[in-house]
């Protein structure tokens, strides 16, 4: 088994506290089934338990607990497992600074343990200006080893030579997305449309869609030189460029505003989108994006 | 009023958009990679060819601020306090009298003057004609105007320093040829002759012919065609007798400046003395005066030039006022014959030439106890020792009186070729001046001819030295200011490299 960026432990606590929250994310359909002796959201009864603090009031059973004179829950068994697609952005740009793409793995892996430990099936998908691979959907331990090694093994794409002008694009998924599929999306977003047509294509398609976008907050800044030349790590472009006292300014402008944008596009394709620096912890990153109303 | 010392200094903002260019051109220090390019769009443009336009470093602004305050510094910026008076200085020097277009400059600048003091309104005008010695500082309490044609040197290079609000400046022609001297003198083997010599000068940028005419009164004596090139001095010498009235030499055609085309002296300076001779005087003593060239003896003794006493007392010399028709007296002490052993020494101011010789075995001691007995004001000849031998004094304005205690009558002195000699020393003592071998003189300084017109910086042109008392000076201000700009610059440099290197 590929050695995991991520400790076990950490994982295992993370993908327990996950559980509940991935099913508020996700969206049962085709292929789904219900796990069996598995507390969740569901129709069928599993049992009672005292209540606990931080319990939904509306789980409470009023006449077990008069009869008992404890707060007591009733828990239902969790009605349904889904197919996930996990599509890592693996272009250029992903690669940029240091954090990015370590950042970008250690989000998949913990999407992908979680989701295998909530008994969903899981497939990676990375992508640059085409799929450049797939897993297959697969659930269990040794599906989390296959995806794993997918994980270490890949690195973001770069192009040395800069011949072709080639952006990201998110599109190149559709042709491996299933339909009613539920879908993670890790990427920068950093094209100058956000990615937004190809994401309002993958959410017609998609049982759901979740993406985090991951950036740096280097990503606008610029050494202080009187001028020097920018070049698009993606595509190679060149311009020329005169840092000005307000130049970081404006591009951190730009940046919130495409961000504001991709929100906003976001919401209303029903998107759930979450954006996270490099800086923040993976653990506190992915519990924001599945908290409910997040 | 705000005023520029130096205006021409502002040509240097020219070089503002150069300094924008050159902040547009400097080539990129370096590459640097971004995620995505499209977040720095405000970055450079393309032109319609494609080719990239950098947009210049916004520090050129800085920079060129910097170039601004200082060149609008280097053209010292001064607020006038103002003046309600004006005081026009006027140069005399003859090359203001040089007629150009039928009038002199002067005339042509005063016609000037009027024009731009009645565009003052209502001031206090006063004018100075600039003599020597000029002043030393002008009054800045009062505008200063100066009405000259800078043709002077002297006054020119005083007037730059001293920094005129204002020059009229008039003036056009640049040559101009002059007689610069006209000399006549005795001829030393004919005493009936006389040697002229004329001196013409020429002033300018190109050679000129001159005819230059010695007359005397309107008689022509003499004409030489002159050929002078610039700065060249011409001379011509010609005889003439005795009986001339008035020479004249004169240049022609007439030049712009005529007053200087023209130098005459009246002959009469050069006719010889009349002198008149007493009865008591030895025979030498008259022998020697007839001979000497410069002198005429005359019988009368009513009028003259020179009378010649002589007698056994000082008491007994004529004064001024007891004989006014002379302009000179000579008075001979013949009192007993007492020679002076001892050498004579001169006074200081003794008039005599010191290099005269006279045997001491000829010289009397007479004794004149009203020199001796109080301080002696006039020059004297004594012996070593007491003895007085020879004083001169002056009791009117034009009388010249000489008494000498010399003997005149001892045969072996009146041998010597000393005896002329003394004799002809006293009678130049006697008038005060060279009459032996006189020279009458007329000139003009070759300097002052030249009438080229050549600027004359005014005050907040000319690098005045008194530019202290000419109003509020602004350039240390803007230096100062100029000075924090460029250090503010520096200074960001500075710490953009630092930041550089950190990253």
């Amino acid at each position: 088994m590929a050695h995991s960026p991520l400790p076990e432990v950490e994982l295992r606590r993370f993908a327990a506290v996950a559980a509940p929250l991935l099913q508020g994310v996700a969206a049962s359909g085709y292929g789904s089934r219900s796990a069996r002796n598995r507390a969740g959201r569901g129709l069928e009864f599993l049992d009672t338990r005292r209540y606990e603090p931080g319990d939904d009031y509306r789980s409470i059973d009023w006449r077990q607990s008069a009869r008992t004179g404890n707060l007591v829950i009733r828990r239902y068994q969790e009605d349904a497992s889904s197919d996930w697609l996990i599509c890592i952005d693996r272009s250029a740009s992903v690669a940029w600074g240091r954090k990015k793409w370590p950042m970008t793995i250690s989000l998949a892996t913990a999407i992908s343990y979680a989701l295998l430990h909530a008994g969903h099936r899981v497939a990676l998908v990375f992508w640059s200006d085409r799929v450049h691979s797939k897993t297959e959907l697969g659930r269990g331990t040794h599906h989390f080893a296959k995806l794993l090694r997918d994980l270490v093994e890949h690195r973001p794409q770069r192009d040395p030579v800069y011949k072709l002008v080639r952006p990201s694009n998110l599109g190149t998924c559709r042709s491996v997305v299933k339909r009613n599929s539920n879908l993670f999306v890790l990427s920068d977003f950093l094209e100058p449309d956000g990615m937004q047509r190809d994401l309002k294509d993958l959410c017609s398609r998609s049982a759901s869609v979740n993406a985090i976008q991951t950036l740096d907050s280097s990503e606008v800044k610029i050494p202080a030189r009187a001028s020097l030349d920018l070049q698009d790590i993606e595509s190679g472009e060149a311009r020329p460029m005169v840092m000005t006292e307000h130049a970081e300014q404006d591009a951190a402008a730009a940046l919130h505003a495409h961000n504001d944008s991709l929100q906003k596009s976001c919401r209303s394709m029903n998107v759930r989108l979450t954006s996270c620096d490099t800086d923040q912890h993976w653990q506190q990153i992915l519990l924001r994006h599945l908290q409910p109303g997040a | 009023m705000l005023s520029l010392m130096h205006p021409w200094w502002l040509a240097g903002l020219g070089l503002i958009p150069l300094i924008r260019w050159l902040h547009r051109r400097q080539a990129p220090l370096s590459t640097h990679q971004v995620s995505a390019l499209f977040l720095w769009g405000s970055g450079a443009k393309e032109d319609e060819a494609g080719h990239s336009q950098r947009p210049p470093d916004p520090a050129w602004r800085r920079r060129a601020f910097f170039a601004t305050l200082l060149f609008v510094a280097l053209a010292s910026p001064a607020i006038d306090t103002g003046v309600d008076s004006v005081i026009v200085w006027i140069d005399p020097s003859p090359s203001m009298q040089v007629i150009e277009n039928g009038e002199t400059r002067l005339a042509a600048a005063e016609r000037a003057l009027d024009s731009e003091l009645a565009d003052l309104g209502k001031v206090r005008i006063a004018s100075r004609l600039l003599t020597s010695p000029l002043p030393q500082k002008l009054d800045r309490q009062h505008g200063n105007w100066l009405v000259s044609d800078g043709a002077n040197d002297h006054i020119r290079e005083w007037a730059q320093t001293s920094g005129f609000d204002r020059v009229i400046q008039p003036g056009v022609f640049t040559d101009n040829s002059a007689v610069t001297q006209l000399a006549i003198r005795r001829d030393l083997n004919d005493p009936g002759v006389f040697q002229v010599l004329v001196s013409a000068s020429h002033a300018g940028d190109s050679r000129t012919e001159r005819v230059l005419s010695i007359l005397d009164s309107a008689e022509v004596l003499d004409s030489f065609e002159l050929r002078m090139e610039p700065g060249q001095t011409l001379h011509r010498q010609i005889s003439v007798n005795m009986n001339t009235k008035t020479l004249t030499a004169s240049l022609g055609p007439a030049d712009p400046l005529r007053d200087d085309d023209l130098l005459a002296i009246p002959f009469q300076d050069l006719r010889p003395l009349q002198v008149h001779i007493g009865e008591a005087c030895p025979g030498r003593l008259r022998t020697a005066l007839s001979l000497h060239p410069a002198l005429s003896i005359t019988s009368t003794s009513a009028s003259g030039d020179l009378q010649v006493t002589c007698g056994t007392e000082s008491a007994s010399a004529p004064t001024a006022a007891s004989d006014p028709a002379f302009v000179a007296h000579l008075h001979f002490v013949q009192g007993e014959s007492n020679p002076v052993a001892a050498e004579p020494v001169w006074f200081p101011q003794a008039g005599l030439n010191g290099a005269l010789q006279v045997p001491t075995g000829h010289l009397r001691a007479v004794r004149w106890p009203e020199f001796l007995d109080k301080a002696i004001q006039e020059p004297v000849l004594l012996a070593k020792s007491e003895p007085l031998i020879l004083i001169l004094r002056s009791p009117g304005s034009r009388k010249f009186i000489v008494e000498t205690v010399i003997d005149f009558q001892n045969t072996g002195f009146a041998k010597q070729a000393s005896y002329a000699g003394l004799v002809a020393a006293l009678v130049d003592l006697a008038f005060g001046r060279n009459t032996l071998d006189s020279v009458v003189r007329q000139s003009r300084n070759v300097e002052g001819i030249a009438i080229r017109p050549q600027t004359v910086l005014v005050r907040n042109q000319a690098n005045a030295a008194d530019q202290n008392n000419a109003g509020t000076h602004l350039y240390g201000p803007l230096l100062l200011i100029s000075i924090f700009v460029i250090a503010l610059d520096l200074l960001l440099l500075l710490l953009m490299r630092r930041r550089a290197r950190h990253e």
